[in-house]
């Protein structure tokens, strides 16, 4: 338990001297005439009492809770697919722009559903389909919000 | 004071805020239900959807919502044993042994009734303390402002419980350092920025609430292989049973329903203490009360046992918006999201609210209390075919919610770097999640950021500089007074338990 505690204070405590750092480098000329507040007065507090909450954290780590987390057995944790979740999302943001609302959000849903173990092609077809068409009718008939359509597909269309 | 009632009544009982209350209660009843989601899921994933409504239909979605995913909490208790929200573990202890009994039906029927009773008295209580103390709050200046965000920041750390505390505020003090990205109000100067234009205007409450609760909620599922579809599908196959109450079990919940309302307004309007632990504090209540048999049977399936944390979870939530609403200050990671929406709304909860927008102010504590009667006649006699919706898929589900919550932080900002953003934000809140940083402290003091260093500063600039503005005025030094008080009670608290352990 203590263990887990002092890891999370070390990277807090990076998190909060890095902070601090880039708060030194603030400009803080700006506030002088504003009864001594810069850009950086707070930054530089938070820094500190961030640095010292996370000190505390690694030095004096709490007693272990009776009802810890089940979360802590890193190594029984289904890391693949969570991962690769992750990375399908990053390549949704990735398509996004080129490929337009409806075949992205087609490639994502189907891609994290096949990752999750769903291999059926009809299953698939039934929950992608609908949800992102429907979505679509909605958001861009009946609310009216512009989806744009993607730039490899203008791209496309005008040649 | 009436006026405003009246305006409050005609806005919540339009036809379209009507709508949008039932339309948020059975959404939140679906989302409280899916376990892992919790109100601030069902809350954050509501916001793209309210910023096409005006603000009060807004916050009125939004309180439907909240109660609904409490509602909804409790049902997945009861009958699969998995709380979809921290409040609603105490309705486990008894409510769970119910269903197993084969009264699942009597055990949802007291949670619906218990709720509508809590959240009933809690209304009547809003009702009053609300308008007074929002004229009290009315004299507040930017000192006092500061000195009550730093009070309820403190609050919610030291009510955190043990083994919390300086996490929880360590947490508060990253959401502080986050809220501080973007272009400082000051001097114009960028702040954290890293050079990115598209950091500029600070990292979006949505994102971040959307990151940490909704994405990293739905990928713990994955990573933690819960899966309660095949539980649920079994839950919901066994059938829930007969909904009727007898006389004598109504006069046995009475009491209980009755002290466990106002135990659990007053523990809502104290920040950060909240729901879950007014329903403890409510079961423990009700156990040190029994006496004999009725005390054997509390963790057996105790109608009392079920009633008492129902009631006092539902008059908390209710309770909660006081010092939102009249102080302008969240005392719960949920109303901080709410907070944050409304403020997106330029609209700024406090004392003005109840001068300036009457009709959101009275409309929302209105609708509050409709909610409650929708919960009561519109979703209790469908609990069995919503429970159903538990039985869908995992894979299918969390593919669902990851969509939901990017393309609903897409729709508001139309960025694509907020969705990369997403995904990193969401891998380090599952971070946090797994080293046990609790991440609701972490949103509130990144909503509170802001607002604070404002009035840190308009208050710096009146005392010309000097931190006596801290002591001066006495509504100022009272609250500092209180905060210390307050950030001592860990202390004193584990002292006085140690003292009663041995």
């Amino acid at each position: 338990m203590g263990s887990r505690d002092r890891i999370g204070g070390l990277i807090m405590l990076a998190f909060s001297l890095a902070y601090g750092l880039m708060a030194l480098a603030l400009d803080s000329s700006a506030g002088l005439a504003a009864g001594g507040f810069s850009p950086r007065t707070l930054p530089l507090i938070l820094a500190a009492s961030g640095a010292l909450l996370a000190l505390l954290l690694i030095l004096r780590p709490p007693p272990g809770t009776a009802e810890a987390p089940p979360a802590l057995q890193l190594r029984h944790l289904n890391w693949r697919p969570a991962l690769l979740l992750c990375a399908v999302m990053l390549v949704y943001a990735a398509i996004f722009p080129y490929l337009g609302f409806i075949l992205s959000t087609v490639i994502f849903l189907s891609a994290a559903m096949v990752v999750l173990g769903i291999r059926s092609p009809r299953l698939l077809l039934l929950a992608v389909l609908p949800v992102t068409l429907l979505l679509w009718l909605v958001l861009s008939r009946l609310l009216g919000i512009y989806l744009a359509p993607g730039e490899l597909l203008l791209l496309l269309a005008a040649q | 004071m009436w006026q405003g009632i009246e305006t409050g009544l005609v806005t919540a009982f339009s036809i379209s805020n009507l709508a949008v209350v039932v339309v948020g209660c059975f959404a939140g009843t679906v989302i409280g239900m899916l376990p892992g989601l919790g109100p601030i899921s069902a809350i954050a994933l509501m916001i793209p959807i309210s910023y096409g409504l005006d603000p009060a239909a807004a916050m009125i979605l939004m309180a439907g919502v909240y109660y609904g995913a409490i509602f909804g909490g409790s049902t997945s208790s009861i009958l699969i044993n998995a709380p979809g929200v921290a409040g609603t573990v105490a309705t486990t202890f008894d409510g769970y042994p119910l269903a197993r009994r084969g009264q699942a039906g009597k055990a949802l029927a007291i949670a619906a009734y218990a709720s509508f009773s809590g959240g009933t008295l809690a209304a009547l209580l809003l009702l009053l303390a609300a308008p007074a103390l929002a004229r009290v709050s009315l004299s507040f200046q930017s000192a006092d402002y500061f000195a009550l965000m730093l009070f309820g920041l403190v609050a919610v750390c030291a009510f955190a419980g043990r083994g919390q505390v300086v996490k929880s505020l360590l947490m508060t003090v990253f959401g502080l350092m986050l809220a501080t990205v973007g272009t400082d109000p000051t001097a114009g100067v960028p702040r954290f920025t890293f050079g990115q234009l598209d950091l500029i205007d600070g990292i979006s409450f949505l994102l971040l609430a959307m990151a940490s609760f909704a994405v990293s909620e739905a990928l713990m599922t994955v990573l933690n292989n819960e899966d309660s579809a095949r539980q649920a599908a079994k839950a919901a196959a066994a059938g829930a049973g007969s909904l009727a109450l007898s006389k004598k079990e109504v006069a046995e919940i009475a009491p209980a329903v009755g002290r466990s309302s106002v135990l659990g307004f007053f523990v809502g309007v104290l920040p950060g203490a909240g729901g879950t632990i007014a329903s403890f504090l409510a079961w423990g209540m009700e156990r040190g009360l029994a006496r004999g048999a009725a005390r054997a049977a509390f963790g057996k399936g105790s109608l009392r046992g079920l009633a008492a944390p129902e009631t006092a979870n539902n008059a908390a939530s209710t309770g909660s918006f006081v010092p939102l609403l009249t102080l302008g200050i969240p005392g719960s990671g949920t109303t901080a999201v709410m907070l944050g929406a409304l403020l997106s709304f330029g609209i700024q909860p406090g004392p003005r609210l109840y001068i300036e927008e009457p009709a959101v102010f009275w409309s929302v504590i209105i609708s509050m209390y409709v909610g409650n009667i929708v919960l009561l006649i519109l979703n209790l006699p469908l609990i069995p075919y919503i429970a159903r919706l538990l039985a869908v898929r995992k894979e299918i589900l969390v593919p669902l919610i990851l969509f939901f919550s990017l393309i609903g932080v897409y729709l508001v900002s139309f960025n694509v770097f907020d969705l990369w953003l997403m995904v990193l934000v969401g891998v380090a809140a599952i971070g946090l999640r797994l080293l046990g940083l609790p991440l609701a402290p972490m949103i509130l003091g990144f909503i509170l950021g802001d607002i604070m260093e404002d009035n840190l500063r308009r208050a710096l600039i009146i005392s010309n500089g000097s931190p006596a503005f801290l002591w001066a005025r006495p509504s100022t030094l009272f609250i500092i007074v209180a905060t210390a008080l307050v950030a001592l009670f860990p202390l004193f608290n584990r002292r006085a338990q140690a003292g009663e352990g041995g």
